[in-house]
């Protein structure tokens, strides 16, 4: 039984469970989907429901039914060489991801996570949506791309609202890269609602913080850290000012654990973050759910041992 | 392999699912002319400090440096061990060098079918 470990090559936090898992004598085979075509063979033949079949590189090999369990951890594109035609280059990009990824996904594996799961789960609406109906507290929230509503949305917060990407927060122009964190917006920003228009936006209640927390969930395990912003930027966002917080292990309490575990059931994963908000009154309000997220910084910081719990869960092929 | 610090290979990520998967949308028929004011165009709309963005959102995107700043560190990569190795001759697990763990946050692009990723590790400064 082997562990397929689809990731890029450069990835601490993988190494780590590589190695964890290699100390412990689990057979692994790690590769990246950037390996194919060109440093990464499939042969993959349905044989009565299942493929079979091998993937293999120049340096090793691994049997399609020997895979019991699959760590999806972000891999990178397809390399196709570069002389082909742009049309040509393209199609045959769609080819790698409906063959190769096709072959991948349909494994009858324990997956961390499997990708289409995964793809579900990173709509910020969908997870708002869903973690409310998992019991979860969520923020008020409105997307929308019409100008009046959100001045009739701010006007009934009666408090500050905030605005953040409802997919990634790194652009990259040319030859520099631009960050835009959550913004809590001010009243020359609600007077001046330009642009709202050209496409979707995402506006929240905001909900005061005495800390905030991540939750990474591991195959039935909630790991949790508090996360407390020393600065004016942190506590906005943690994320703009990494330096400036302090950790804490903690525990959610019982009726949050309960809408998580619910919350990966609904989407099918078995590893995802969580953020949360931490109210002074200690209400827990649910953020977002990051189903790829990082959790290496925070077990350095803290100890946990959510590379040991992610090396178990794939070498046990999850829980049994 | 060895990779160049900041190479654009390394930030465009994609699995074999990317969330824009989800909610696919199809390519744009040939004949369709582009849209614009000058019959246009695939340009990007004026963003950026100091100028305004056509984006209500886009106003809040800072510069956080040059792509060509970000310093990855030298690696190889060990298919022996099957985690990435210094690349100064001694092949010690990258891992053992690293004095903090990474700091990322990966958000998706519709469309391009790429993944983008916030590298803020401590060993990229």
């Amino acid at each position: 039984m082997t562990v397929l470990v689809l990731s890029e090559e450069l990835d601490p936090t993988v190494d780590r469970v590589v190695a964890a898992m290699t100390e412990q004598g689990v057979p692994v085979f790690r590769c990246d989907t950037g390996w194919f075509p060109a440093r990464l063979t499939l042969r993959g033949t349905l044989e009565g429901e299942r493929w079979t079949g091998a993937l293999h590189t120049a340096h090793r090999q691994v049997d399609l039914e020997q895979v019991h369990a699959v760590w999806y951890r972000r891999p990178t594109a397809f390399t196709l060489p570069p002389e082909l035609p742009e049309a040509e280059r393209s199609h045959a990009i769609g080819e790698a991801r409906f063959g190769l990824g096709g072959v991948l996904a349909s494994l009858p594996a324990y997956w961390m996570n499997h990708p289409g799961h995964e793809a579900d789960a990173v709509y910020k609406p969908r997870q708002l949506a869903a973690a409310a109906r998992c019991g979860l507290a969520v923020p008020r929230t409105l997307i929308t791309n019409d100008p009046a509503a959100v001045r009739t949305f701010a006007a009934g917060i009666a408090g500050p609202v905030v605005t953040k990407m409802l997919g990634s927060n790194i652009r990259v122009d040319e030859d520099r890269w631009r960050v835009a964190h959550t913004r809590l917006l001010t009243e020359g920003d609600l007077a001046d609602l330009a642009g709202v228009e050209a496409t979707a936006h995402l506006f929240q209640e905001w909900v005061d913080k005495a800390y905030e927390a991540r939750v990474v969930a591991v195959d039935g395990q909630l790991f949790t850290v508090g996360i407390h912003a020393g600065s004016a930027a942190a506590r906005i966002d943690w994320r703009a000012d990494y330096g400036a917080l302090r950790y804490t292990v903690q525990a959610p309490p019982p009726g949050v654990a309960a809408g998580l575990h619910r919350f990966m059931e609904v989407f099918g994963l078995s590893y995802a973050a969580f953020d949360f908000v931490i109210d002074p009154e200690g209400r827990w309000v649910f953020l977002e759910c990051n189903p790829g997220g990082q959790y290496g910084w925070l077990e350095g910081h803290t100890g946990l041992p959510i590379t040991a719990a992610i090396a178990g869960a794939l070498a046990r092929g999850g829980r049994p | 392999m060895s990779i160049a610090a900041g190479s654009p290979a390394r930030r465009e990520t994609a699995g074999f699912a990317p969330p824009a998967a989800r909610f696919a949308l199809g390519t744009p028929r040939p004949d369709t002319p582009p849209a614009g004011p000058e019959g246009g165009s695939d340009r990007e709309s004026a963003t950026g400090e100091g100028r305004p963005s056509a984006v209500f959102g886009q106003r809040y995107f800072a510069t956080a440096g040059l792509v060509a700043d970000l310093a990855f560190p030298a690696y190889q990569y060990c298919h022996v061990r099957q985690v990435a190795v210094t690349d100064d001759g001694e092949a010690e697990p990258l891992i053992r060098r690293l004095s903090a763990w990474d700091k990322t946050t990966t958000g998706s692009s519709d469309s391009k079918d790429k993944l983008q990723e916030e590298w803020t590790m401590d060993f990229l400064r």
